[in-house]
């Protein structure tokens, strides 16, 4: 078979033409979409929900029983909360949505933290499994919209963590794997590093030739199935997909120009304060030139791993000790934001990144939307006023802003009644919406209300467009 | 549809609401997966369904190479061959195994991983061509016939079976396709790599022979069961005088598979492969993740992480090998393998290098009062009598407990100086809603067992100024029930106890089937209990049982 691929291409497509920097010009040099429409999209997922008192803003005192919104542009660093307060510099570019509620979560009758990280990003129902983790029902939202927008040659998503379960779920509902190694991470995107030198040798003209051997590849898989019934026979044929899908996707890479950034190097040792935010970091630097260059318009990165000494947390275990605590124990409360802001720390920093990285006439932030989400809304938990901090996709969001749902309905849980704003099944729909997908509900189309009735999860949430 | 069966999520979570923690029964076991999970409750032979000559062996899901299968096999590919590491996902774990067919999903990382890898696995191969290849690095006088000799002699080794004329055929005319456009060289790592990603390499694709049973069950053919022996005994690919008993179809005959599994288990292989499969069912892994307060433990190095794993591989090991060990033998030995590090821990004198040493029969046996496990379940300052109870409970009871209940606090509260406690007595003020004792009565009556250990495995006598309280109550082990004081009693209970020992064939049976349990294993595995139990508990016995038994040597006509 052909491999259509000129060298030149080729060399580019895997960093090995490469300047010996990263330089700011991450300028996609590739055909871009219309400007204004997102096309990119960047979910961040930490773990323990907030501590909501810490995070939520009143100014001039609004209520708690209706619906209302403010101009974030108009607070000083001083308004905003402690959690929250990182932000202030790229206040323009958030849109904060408070009030939600992962309704799922309530009724799926497991423990919350397995029916928080599939509900997430899924808005579906965990369901259980004996001696290991709970399953989705159903893809989650960076599995419709990856897949959705990607073009040949992307990766249709990228999933990185930084401990952490996952939140990532495929059409069947089962968890899709991160990338658990930075440096595995980085080979994959940019295999050549910067390694400036463009003589071609064997090893290049072996990778210029995976299609066809992933063709032949294809093939055995075709030959073999038949011989195969019920689950075995999916699974092969799922297999057989991957290699197809993986063959078109080696093809199109080659179109794809891209300055490698620096491998990752120098990290603290496991255990270290240091430790998390280093290697967060070090992902970051792979995630925002996977989003400039258009390798990948999807990316996860779930962020879990942390020490005490990170946050200066007094001795304790930060899941069992504080963060269970948070609402009885008022040092939890204390130590459990201070680990909230630390995340928010990061991901402001991130945003103020994508926001001067020049793109298409405008920042990168400008169409790829960003997504601050959790596993729950808190440590003891709760799955009520589920936070989510979104920025960028300007062309689509009315940015700037704080947006709050009061909480006018009651759910029947699985163990009891909460009284709750949407669903947050509706913001993953304005999310897919946000990328024109033709749909109008992600995850359970309705919840049980108390006393009779269903709560609607469809439809795309006001106010944010 | 999906490949993790839907468990018994409803009878787990019930249990919440009951005064008793069981976390499930035989009817529960037939809805999903959970069979076994409870101890082996069956008695299997009580209703006649057990007493025909041939038991059903069970589903036999399309099983994948694990991470590390698929390194060894590629080792033992190219014997002498310096390869690199390949970067191969791990499987989301059951029940702590990384082998369970089910969980084996497919997914667009592991592809490319498995993409990326064959180039370089093929890549260093052909440095060292001369190891491995039947001619010259250039393909010598006549490259198109070396590169089918090549095809012929290691595509049964990819393939654990003898190559069809029209695969063998559909790799040389690929090869050839390639040599005419990039050379020989180029040529064959292209085939390799595409005989690297074949289904008959990545997955272990059976086939029956022979007569099929009243039940539906056929044996297994040579090459097969060949291949189910050396992946369970070893980790790893058959060698050559497996496939030569297969391809002369001797594994039929007992005698000769027993003669085969006592070679196998001579082979330093077998010695690796076993730690691997201990490290699973003892979670030695999570050692690696142990961070304690430095302020409270100031003599701690990330050093020790190493010596407390290594421990356990060593003395797992030594258990099942060189002592030809039983069960009680993990849960009773005070003996261990202690360095330099641990004897500051085990208060022995330290020795030059790695050492068997006897330790203070008053304070250790066995595996649960090592400093690795004792430490891995442990927080930062203070141990976790749950998180020792839980395990006791999961991995060697065969009793998972459910996760705590919702809008209920699982706070564990601090210590006051105004009011001092002890860690005990700070956790049973967190377990006094009656919602909670349904569970934390089983959990922490064994939990509490371990107080005498601190978070880094040091006894103590004292905790936070008073005596130390490690009394507690075994419940679920069947006759081992009862009140105890200290780990080395229960450790003793737990050596003698039936529901052990069926826990300990139950994992055994995961990880040689690389599948969850299900009801219609009960015959089968009754009488593997039954053999476990007749042979005292002996390990190395237990997996000779486990490849007679119907369930590894046959195999389902129907899925």
């Amino acid at each position: 078979m052909p491999t259509g691929l000129s060298r030149r291409n080729l060399l580019r497509a895997l960093g090995l033409s490469g300047s010996a920097a990263f330089l700011p010009s991450l300028a996609p040099r590739t055909s871009v979409a219309a400007p204004g429409k997102p096309t990119r999209m960047l979910l961040l997922v930490t773990g323990h929900g907030t501590v909501y008192d810490s995070w939520k803003m009143r100014p001039g005192g609004l209520d708690e029983v209706s619906d209302w919104e403010f101009d974030l542009n108009g607070l000083a660093a001083n308004e905003f909360s402690q959690i929250l307060a990182p932000f202030h510099g790229v206040r323009d570019q958030l849109l904060v949505l408070d009030g939600l509620a992962a309704g799922p979560v309530g009724v799926a009758g497991i423990n919350e933290h397995e029916a928080g990280h599939v509900a997430a990003l899924t808005g579906t129902i965990a369901q259980g499994v004996q001696n290991s983790l709970a399953v989705a029902g159903g893809p989650s939202i960076d599995q419709l919209v990856g897949p959705a927008i990607a073009s040949a040659g992307q990766y249709p998503s990228l999933e990185y963590t930084v401990g952490g379960w996952p939140v990532c779920f495929d059409s069947f509902g089962q968890a899709l794997p991160y990338e658990v190694d930075v440096f595995a991470a980085y080979d994959r995107l940019f295999p050549g590093g910067q390694d400036p030198n463009p003589i071609p040798t064997d090893a290049d003209t072996i990778r210029a030739a995976q299609p066809s051997v992933l063709d032949l590849v294809g093939d055995r898989y075709d030959a073999l199935i038949p011989q195969l019934s019920g689950q075995d026979r999916q699974k092969l044929e799922q297999h057989r997909d991957l290699i197809r899908g993986l063959e078109i996707q080696l093809e199109g890479l080659a179109a794809i120009e891209c300055d490698a950034p620096p491998p990752p190097a120098g990290f603290p040792d496991w255990g270290t304060a240091e430790y998390p935010l280093a290697m967060t970091n070090a992902y970051l630097d792979i995630i925002r030139v996977a989003l400039a260059c258009r390798l990948s318009p999807v990316v996860t990165l779930r962020v879990e791993t942390m020490f005490n000494a990170t946050i200066g947390a007094p001795p304790g275990d930060i899941h069992t000790d504080w963060a269970h605590a948070v609402d009885d124990n008022p040092e939890a409360a204390a130590v459990m934001s201070d680990y909230h802001h630390h995340h928010a720390q990061w991901i402001a920093n991130l945003i103020g990144q994508l926001a001067s990285t020049p793109d298409a006439g405008g920042s990168l932030l400008d169409d790829t939307i960003v997504v601050w989400t959790n596993e729950l809304s808190t440590g003891s938990h709760d799955f009520k006023q589920f936070p989510i901090v979104v920025a960028g996709g300007s062309g689509h969001f009315n940015l700037g802003r704080w947006v709050r749902w009061a909480a006018n309905d009651t759910l029947q849980g699985a163990w009891g009644t909460h009284q709750i704003g949407p669903a947050h099944n509706r913001w993953l729909v304005s999310l897919a919406q946000a990328f024109e997908l033709g749909v109008n509900q992600v995850g359970v189309s309705e919840l049980p209300r108390a006393g009779g009735g269903v709560i609607d999860c469809t439809g795309a949430l006001d106010r944010l467009v | 549809m999906r490949w993790l069966r839907m468990a018994t999520m409803i009878a787990a979570s019930s249990c919440l609401m009951l005064p008793a923690c069981k976390p499930g029964s035989e009817d529960d076991a037939a809805e999903g997966d959970a069979t076994g999970e409870t101890g082996g409750t069956g008695d299997g032979d009580g209703d006649g369904e057990c007493l025909a000559a041939a038991h059903d062996p069970g589903p036999a899901p399309l099983r994948r190479l694990t991470a590390r299968q698929y390194a060894n096999t590629v080792r033992d590919l190219f014997p002498g061959v310096d390869l690199p590491e390949p970067t191969i996902l791990l499987d989301p774990l059951v029940a702590g195994f990384e082998n369970n067919a089910a969980a084996q999903t497919p997914s667009a990382l592991l592809i490319e991983q498995y993409q990326r890898a064959a180039v370089e696995i093929t890549e260093a191969a052909i440095d060292q061509a001369e190891l491995w290849l039947p001619c010259a690095s250039d393909g010598g006088a006549d490259p198109s016939a070396c590169g089918q000799a090549l095809i012929a002699e290691l595509g049964p080794r990819m393939f654990r079976r003898p190559l069809s004329a029209e695969t063998a055929q559909i790799y040389a005319h690929f090869f050839e396709t390639q040599r005419g456009e990039h050379g020989f060289s180029i040529a064959l790592q292209l085939t390799l790599q595409a005989m690297l990603q074949a289904p008959e390499f990545i997955y272990f694709v059976e086939q029956g022979e022979g007569e099929v049973n009243p039940d539906g069950a056929q044996p297994l053919d040579g090459y097969t069961l060949a291949t189910r022996l050396s992946y369970f005994i070893w980790d790893t690919m058959p060698d050559e005088e497996l496939f030569a008993a297969a391809a002369a179809n001797e594994l039929g005959s007992e005698a000769a598979l027993v003669a085969q599994v006592e070679r196998m288990l001579a082979d330093p292989r077998a010695r690796e492969s076993t730690v691997n499969f201990y490290r699973q069912w003892f979670d030695f892994d999570s050692i690696d993740e142990i961070v304690p307060d430095l302020a409270t433990y100031p003599d701690y190095t990330p050093t020790l992480r190493d010596s407390m794993k290594q421990e356990l591989e060593r003395l797992a090991e030594w258990t099942v090998f060189d002592l030809d060990g039983n069960f009680s033998d993990l849960m009773l030995a005070n003996s261990s393998f202690v360095d330099a590090e641990l004897a500051g821990i085990y208060g022995v004198p330290a020795p030059g290098e790695w050492a068997l040493t006897e330790l203070d029969p008053t304070q250790r046996a066995g595996m649960l009062t090592s400093a690795g496990f004792l430490a891995s379940r442990a927080h930062a300052v203070n141990p976790s009598p749950v998180k020792r109870g839980v395990f006791v409970l999961e991995h060697l009871l065969c009793q998972p407990p459910p996760p705590p209940p919702p809008d209920v606090s699982t706070e564990v509260p601090e210590d006051t100086p105004a009011d001092p406690k002890t860690n005990r007595e700070r956790y049973q003020a967190h377990t006094v809603d009656p919602l909670c004792q349904g569970c934390h009565v089983n959990i922490d009556g064994i939990g509490f067992g371990f107080e005498h250990y601190d978070s880094l495995g040091r006894w103590r006598d004292t905790d936070n100024g008073f005596p130390v309280d490690a009394t507690g109550t075994l419940i679920g082990s069947g006759e081992s029930d009862g009140e105890f004081d200290g780990a080395i009693e229960l450790a003793a209970k737990l050596a003698s106890s039936e529901v052990a020992h069926d826990c300990a064939v139950t994992n055994y049976l995961r990880w040689a089937l690389a599948r969850s349990p299900v009801i219609d294993d009960r015959c089968f595995r009754d009488e593997l209990e039954q053999a476990f139990l007749a042979s005292e508990g002996n390990l190395r016995a237990l997996v000779t049982e486990i490849i007679l038994s119907d369930a590894f040597r046959l195999r389902r006509t129907e899925p």
